[in-house]
């Protein structure tokens, strides 16, 4: 293992300094607060004896500011987040842990802050602290360091989680520490190239639209030519070449317009076109490998925020491709078309044209971002006011009932006065910028009228050159303003881009096995050994689970809620990895086996019961499409739900959800266990999922159920304590370990948690039958 | 005593400042001593964290069970309160900016180049609501993107470049 990948030189001499060789280090992690709270970073290294601190040096006086090339030479050096002026870029040896005087460690999460504790001589004690971006990092280190004094266990895996927190080009801070992203940095073009190369097959139709924008820009640069040069000075100038020809003049302008206005539509049409289908296959790519990733990825993100970022993502893209690209390009010609031909037509004059360029440019840069800035401040102060109505009106009963009339007038005025501020600045701000910038232009004109007309009556220019002059100055003032545009636009695309293509290139699946086993029957015998889980860092969930469970055995799940039991079996079924440990099934690691072959052979029927949109034969074929119409009536009548579907109008064919149709929570259940039922999975698991269904179809269901784990492995978890009769072992959980295992009859003797657990159900149950 | 019956009845249990005695362990934690019981670690959640900062601390013990309730901590004596401040500082760690030196609004991020009470420090929050937190008149708390937190006591009192950096913000 490379530890020394992002740790600054001057860290791995000390740590040689020492005398520990790079291959004695077993682990190296680095934090960033010492024991008074301050800025200082620290790394923490272990080999198979002790646990070592180096930490920063102190200067012996504190930097005012950092000087430019220091900061150049030492970036690379300093630890993202650190203190550079306070502290050299050299560590000393400041503490030195013995492993055999340690218990095991810990990382605690407090609010603001993480601490490594452990035990010496029976007294607890805070190894190190760090701020809260550093738990993953020493999450890990603390499992290889707990694995160094247990001497047993298995060996952690691979420490990952250390990453660059800097970009190492422009050393920005990366946003999002789990994601090396630097927003300044990514390759804006390459991801561009990458945009476009989703489009082969549409080459023939860019490089058309492309032409024909190139085209009928250059065709728009014809009106003032025509109405200057060649209308005044020569077809109403006497002894002009075309004298007199007013009405050809007219209708070669009219034919320009024409065919400009033709190949505008030409274009539109193309552009609608293109563009569409490269969203339509953008968003099939995003949604195709949204449906690869793990659970995890999800649960670290707010399904709807994902959604709405990336169509909105996808949207923006959208907007850049079918307005911005042809802006850009219809903007670019237009400059570079103007400006030469008014070099052409007399330089002198263009030169002038120029000037107030310089002050255009210094307000759309430095000005209008300060408006976009308070236009987004007024859409917040509004949504805000919008939600203050919109509480105290859907709240009105409340207000009434409390009589807070006069509260909710004061709230309402506070937040309405802020959007009156707001709008009052933008007002300010509008009604001196833009008439500003009029001013400017208009200075320009006046600027080429001046000169210009001085030109025209000494003879030294025409006045048709002087017209065109003219007529162009808003041709190229306008473009050069928007173009400043484009550059946000630009990269507020690509930035747009490089998230979707994230989710595409995206690796948070779980891993797929590298030689997969096939395994077409499998018989269901399922071992768990020190299985350790976490959804997040940090948290636990899931410690020191060890089972066996024989092919053919119905276990029971049972302890409090919140103990672990439907993680346990979302581990079985492998929508998550565990973090150490391994579970098998027939002696195969699960993560080794076949996706197809698991998938198929393990069934879950969970509380919550998903259907899609779609009929009830649908829904219940969903995970064996191929099904007979006979087998899904055996499939439902197991799941005793034949007889409800054959009392709706469309019977199988009902579409669920349409109205009127809608199925009771116990109704879906029944679906839910067709559908489980339906695939004849080796290995059934059974989460609450009878629980929202009444007693006397529990029933009934129950019989059905007893029939159908007969001959395969069966986890059951089960609120009612009584539907774990038929089980041949139960499992209690309570605080994410299994703390007892037995038959209902043992684990009564033993008094112990579960004896405890069943009493007081007994006892609710009797309450509420003799209450009702 | 009185105060002791009446806590009973309303089933809040506060810490008597002269029986309950607060140290800060060798080992950095904070240990307490009830009575003739011994705590060697203690762990402290505040009720209020924005407006009463320390009044309503819980005392856990390592299980998560309620010991019982700092009514006041200024109630304790000094010793006390040094480690209970001391504990409190690490829990609710957020150091005060006393100066901005750069703040920069780029690609939907704030890219924040600050002084505080701790010492010179770079983050990155989201811009807008999620990094910036008013959570009294001139009171802001800033969250950064892996959860650390910043404060500025009062806005108003600081430099007028630091301010010129937020003023877009708040
Ligand atoms: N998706 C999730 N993300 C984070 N924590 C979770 C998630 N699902 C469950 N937990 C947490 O894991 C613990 C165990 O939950 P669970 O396995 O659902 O318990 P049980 O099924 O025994 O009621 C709980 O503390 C719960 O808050
Ligand atoms: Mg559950």
């Amino acid at each position: 293992m490379d530890f020394y990948r992002d740790i600054p030189e001057y860290v791995q001499k000390a740590i040689e300094t020492e005398g520990i060789s790079q291959e004695q280090i077993r682990a190296i992690a680095h934090t960033d607060l010492d024991h008074q709270g301050n800025f200082r970073a620290a790394w923490h290294c272990v080999d198979d004896r002790s646990i070592y601190i180096f930490a920063q040096t102190k200067r012996s006086q504190g930097l005012r500011k950092v000087v430019p090339f220091v900061r150049r030479r030492e970036k690379e050096q300093f630890f993202a987040g650190t203190d550079e002026r306070n502290f050299t870029a050299q560590v000393e040896l400041i503490e030195k842990y013995e492993l055999e005087s340690l218990n095991r460690v810990r990382c605690e999460y407090f609010v603001g802050s993480i601490a490594i504790i452990t035990k010496i001589d029976d007294q607890e004690r805070v190894i190190c602290r760090a701020s809260k971006g550093r738990g993953a990092e020493l999450n890990a280190f603390c499992r290889v360091v707990n694995h160094l004094i247990e001497k047993s266990g298995h060996k952690p895996d691979e420490d990952k989680s250390r990453r660059e927190e800097r970009c190492p080009k422009c050393g920005r801070l990366y946003p999002d520490p789990s994601r090396p992203v630097c927003p300044n940095c990514i390759d804006k073009r390459t991801l561009f190239k990458r945009v476009l190369a989703l489009t082969p097959k549409y080459k023939g139709p860019i490089t058309a639209m492309v032409t024909i924008m190139i085209i009928s820009s250059l065709m728009g640069l014809a009106p003032p030519f025509m109405s200057g040069r060649i209308i005044i000075d020569e077809v109403l100038t006497s002894g002009g070449k075309y004298e007199g020809m007013i009405g050809q003049a007219i209708l070669i302008t009219v034919a320009f317009s024409l065919v400009s206005l033709s190949l505008g539509i030409l274009h539109g049409r193309i552009n609608s076109a293109v563009t569409a289908e490269i969203i339509y296959d953008l968003k099939k790519m995003i949604f195709s490998a949204m449906q690869r990733l793990s659970l995890s990825f999800y649960n670290k993100r707010q399904t709807g925020s994902l959604m709405n970022r990336v169509n909105s993502d996808a949207l923006d893209l959208q907007h850049f491709f079918h307005d911005g690209v042809p802006y850009f390009i219809v903007n670019s010609v237009q400059i570079i078309g103007v400006t030469c031909l008014l070099l052409f037509m007399n330089w002198r004059l263009t030169l002038l044209v120029f000037v107030p360029i310089p002050l255009i440019l210094f307000i759309t840069y430095k000005v209008l971002p300060h408006l976009w800035k308070l236009h987004s401040r007024r859409w917040r102060t509004n949504a805000a006011l919008n939600s203050v109505v919109n509480d105290s009106l859907t709240g009105i009963r409340v207000v009434k009932a409390f009589g807070k009339e006069d509260q909710e007038v004061e709230r309402f005025s506070s937040h309405n006065e802020r959007v009156f501020n707001v709008q009052m600045s933008i007002g300010r701000l509008n009604s001196t910028v833009f008439p500003s910038m009029g001013f400017i232009m208009g200075l320009g004109q006046l600027i080429i009228w001046g000169v210009g007309g001085w030109d025209v009556i000494s003879g030294r220019t025409t006045l048709g050159t002087l017209i065109t002059f003219t007529g162009y100055l808003g041709m190229l003032y306008q473009p050069i303003q928007q173009m400043t545009n484009i550059v946000d636009w630009w990269s507020s695309c690509m930035n747009s881009a490089q998230r979707i293509f994230e989710i595409i290139d995206s690796t948070e699946h779980l891993p797929y096995p590298e030689k997969p086993v096939r395994m077409p029957q499998i018989k269901g015998e399922v071992i768990a050994r020190d299985v350790e889980f976490s959804y997040e860092e940090g948290r636990p969930v899931l410690q020191e689970i060890n089972f066996h469970v024989e092919p053919g055995e119905m276990i029971g799940f049972v302890g409090p809620s919140g103990a672990g039991k439907s993680t346990m079996i979302n581990l079985i079924a492998r929508l998550y990895d565990v973090d150490s440990g391994a579970i098998t099934i027939d002696g195969v690691n699960i993560k080794d086996i076949a996706k197809d072959d698991l998938h198929r052979q393990v069934g879950m029927v969970l509380q919550e019961t998903f259907l899609f949109r779609g009929s009830i034969m649908e829904n219940i074929a969903y995970a064996k499409p191929d099904a007979t119409s006979e087998e899904i009536i055996r499939a439902t009548k197991i799941a005793n739900a034949h007889d409800f579907i054959m009392k709706l109008p469309d019977g199988y064919e009902t579409v669920i959800g349409r109205k009127g149709h809608d199925l009771s929570g116990g109704e879906r259940q029944r679906l839910a266990i067709a559908r489980a039922v339906l695939l004849d999975p080796r290995i059934l698991i059974l989460d609450e999922a009878t629980a929202n269904i009444d007693t006397e179809t529990e029933q009934l269901i129950q019989e059905a159920l007893e029939q159908l784990v007969e001959g395969r492995t069966t986890f059951v978890i089960a609120h009612r304590l009584s539907t774990l009769r038929k089980a041949n072992r139960l499992f209690v959980f309570d605080e994410g370990r299994i703390v007892e295992v037995g038959t209902h009859d043992e684990l009564m003797e033993r008094k112990g948690v579960y004896e405890k657990l069943f009493t007081t159900q007994r006892k609710a149950l009797e309450q509420t039958a003799v209450g009702g | 005593m009185e105060v002791e019956g009446l806590s009973a009845l309303t089933n809040i249990n506060y810490l008597d400042p002269n029986e309950a005695v607060f140290a800060t362990t060798e080992g950095g934690l904070l240990s307490l001593q009830l009575g003739d019981k011994y705590y060697g670690k203690v762990d402290l959640y505040q009720a209020f964290p924005f407006s009463l900062e320390y009044q309503y601390i819980s005392v856990r013990d390592e299980k998560g069970e309620e010991i019982g309730i700092i009514r006041d901590l200024t109630e304790f004596p000094p010793q006390s309160q040094k480690a209970i401040r001391t504990e409190l500082s690490w829990r609710y760690y957020a150091p005060r900016i006393t100066r901005v030196l750069d703040l920069k609004d780029e690609f939907g991020h704030l890219y924040w180049d600050v002084e505080t009470d701790h010492g010179f420090r770079k983050f990155v929050t989201r811009a807008r609501e999620e990094g910036i937190n008013p959570i009294a008149d001139w009171r802001l708390l800033i969250i950064d993107m892996t959860g650390n937190r910043y404060e500025i006591e009062d806005y108003r009192r600081l430099d007028a470049k630091s301010l010129r950096f937020l003023e877009p913000y708040i």
